[in-house]
């Protein structure tokens, strides 16, 4: 991609009398961009720490058989508001957050077209977690029934019930304002030249993830409304004996939940799209097989949803479908690996931390993909549901998915954000503990699950003492290495040898971020870039 | 950009976030509305 980027200097220098505001208001009223998108990401590891803490609590009290640490009903919550944090707090506010710095500077926009919008999103988002956190030292304890909050068991939960159902209302909130922005600034802000199918493939996915995410947010607030409503106001939506339904319940929330997955994981296929052609030195092989695959899985993922409730009950023509569709989706996703292997084929290849952590995702992605194939066969599923395999399955799309792919693009992008190059040698040897550790923590969980080990149960039969063990060392090491990726952040944020604008030798060609200066000024783009 | 070409894009950028936020609002209703209908006796 070719662009005169000269305004953008000058457009920094023009603005050096105008910087970013002095104190904690700068962060309490910023409409900057960037401002915005360093909070989400900031917010986003508070979260990914207090989450993975709770994981934590869980290994460690499933490292052997027997109730040892804690209590069972506090075991649930654990369960239920890791995922809820790991999933609303962590994963998508991370991407949020790399959307906001780098989608305007990619499209060559000065900012986002809603900027007073997005500052409000941020902090309902922080109110929400804030209230979803509060809720565990309500009454009762926190919510325990698992994220999926299936009643009629979530309706046995105490007065935390409301709490979390206020939080998930303004997460929701919160996530259908950002996306709005996104797909608004997106349409309307991008640089002359810029058209849609010449727009960097994290833009792409990210339009594409915005509009899911507006279809299907609120399809999950109408969900937990309606629990809200048959808890307190007497309703029946999902009680038989007044007519309802549970299982409606349940059609509804994966009708949400299954795209709720490719929400988290569609953003890190665009950061691997920008990363492996940057260190492969090749243009992206199949652009626009990508971006169709993109739309592809994006439509798929609404058609898919009762793979999740095969052992409900449901007629064979339907399992049938829900089997096909599932199996379909293999389909644009083997066009992505085929196409990120492509572009490496005859690549001068070289393996910085961004570039290991992608190769980490494809590998390990693609295993995870593999046992969702395994998982979406109808008869195989009724022995792999509820069981570890499960949990082995999603765990891998997303950990060494979307979180890999995530800390890849911190990786990538980290010194255009903070102008200092951050210790290789330390990145490294993150990126070295994290994949092993990773392996060793959710890889045995497929063995249990094979052999039959439910999900979310505090105590287990002793055949399944061995793997646990392994798999709890496993966490322990993982969450441990994740305090390296923490100091090295704050390391680099504070000083280090200085970035230049590419940054990466190459990165000059893959994107209009690069020919900013490093960092990259508090504005940019007042004058819009012409791309060619 | 002079002034006239901002104005359309203010409006646009207007019209397309009541839009959306209306599509938004529209499935909260449509899925609460079809939970209703079907838990009727």
């Amino acid at each position: 991609m070719n662009a005169q980027h000269s305004h953008a200097n000058a457009g920094h220098e023009h603005h050096d009398d105008h910087g970013p505001a002095k104190g904690i208001g700068r962060w309490l009223f910023t409409t900057n961009h960037k401002d915005i998108g360093t909070m989400y990401l900031v917010f986003s590891l508070i979260m990914f720490l207090v989450g993975g803490s709770m994981a934590l609590v869980v290994r460690a009290e499933l490292f052997m058989p027997g109730l040892q640490l804690v209590d069972p009903g506090f075991f649930n919550t654990m369960t239920t508001v890791h995922a809820l944090i790991m999933v609303f707090g962590a994963v998508m506010p991370a991407t949020v957050g790399l959307a906001n710095w780098m989608i305007p500077m990619q499209i060559g926009a000065p900012d986002m077209a809603l900027p007073r919008m997005n500052n409000f999103s941020f902090w309902l988002l922080v109110a929400a977690f804030t209230l979803l956190i509060l809720s565990l030292f309500m009454p009762g304890g926190g919510p325990a029934a698992g994220w999926t909050l299936y009643p009629p068991l979530v309706l046995q939960t105490g007065d935390a019930l409301p709490l979390a159902i206020f939080a998930i209302h303004l997460a929701g909130a919160s996530s259908i304002m950002g996306s709005i922005n996104i797909i608004v600034t997106i349409m309307n802000l991008r640089a002359p030249g810029m058209t849609l199918l010449k727009m960097p493939l994290f833009v792409w996915t990210w339009l594409i993830t915005a509009y899911l995410l507006i279809l299907v947010m609120p399809v999950f607030a109408g969900a937990v409304t309606m629990l809200l409503t048959d808890h307190f106001f007497g309703t029946t939506f999902f009680a038989a004996a007044g007519g309802g339904d549970p299982v409606l319940y349940q059609h509804v929330f994966w009708f949400f939940g299954h795209p709720e997955v490719y929400i988290m994981i569609l953003p890190a296929f665009g950061i691997v799209s920008e990363i492996i052609p940057t260190f492969s030195r090749k243009k992206l092989f199949g652009y626009d097989a990508m971006v169709y695959a993109t739309a592809s899985i994006a439509f798929l993922s609404f058609i898919v949803w009762a793979h999740h409730m095969f052992t409900v009950g449901m007629p064979l023509a339907g399992e049938m479908f829900f089997m096909l569709s599932t199996m379909l989706i293999a389909v644009p996703t083997g066009v992505k690996v085929f196409n990120w292997t492509a572009t490496m084929w005859r690549g001068s290849l070289s393996f910085e931390p961004p570039m290991l952590f992608a190769l980490a995702f494809l590998f390990l992605f693609t295993i995870g993909g593999f046992s969702g194939l395994m998982m979406a066969i109808a008869p195989v599923d009724f022995q792999y549901h509820d069981t570890y395999f499960i949990v082995a399955h999603f765990h891998y799309v997303l950990v060494p998915g979307a979180v890999f792919a995530i800390m890849a693009g911190v990786y990538y992008w980290l010194p255009k954000w903070t102008g200092h190059m951050y210790d290789m040698k330390l990145a490294k040897a993150h990126f070295w503990l994290s994949t092993i550790f990773v392996n060793v923590l959710f890889f045995p969980q497929h063995f249990l699950g094979l052999a039959g080990m439910p999900r979310r149960i505090p105590d287990y039969s002793t055949q399944f003492a061995d793997w646990n063990m392994v798999s709890s060392i496993g966490g322990f090491g993982f969450g441990l290495s994740q305090l390296l990726f923490v100091y090295l952040i704050v390391k680099c944020a504070r000083g280090g040898a200085k970035a230049t604008a590419e940054v990466w030798d190459g990165a000059l060609n893959h994107g209009l971020e690069w020919t900013v200066p490093s960092p990259a000024p508090y504005h940019t783009f007042e004058e819009a870039p012409v791309v060619k | 950009m002079d002034s006239q070409q901002t104005e359309q894009q203010r409006r646009r950028i207007r019209r397309t976030t009541i839009v959306l936020a209306l599509v938004a609002l529209g499935i909260y209703v449509a899925f609460i509305a079809s939970g209703m209908m079907k838990a009727m006796p």
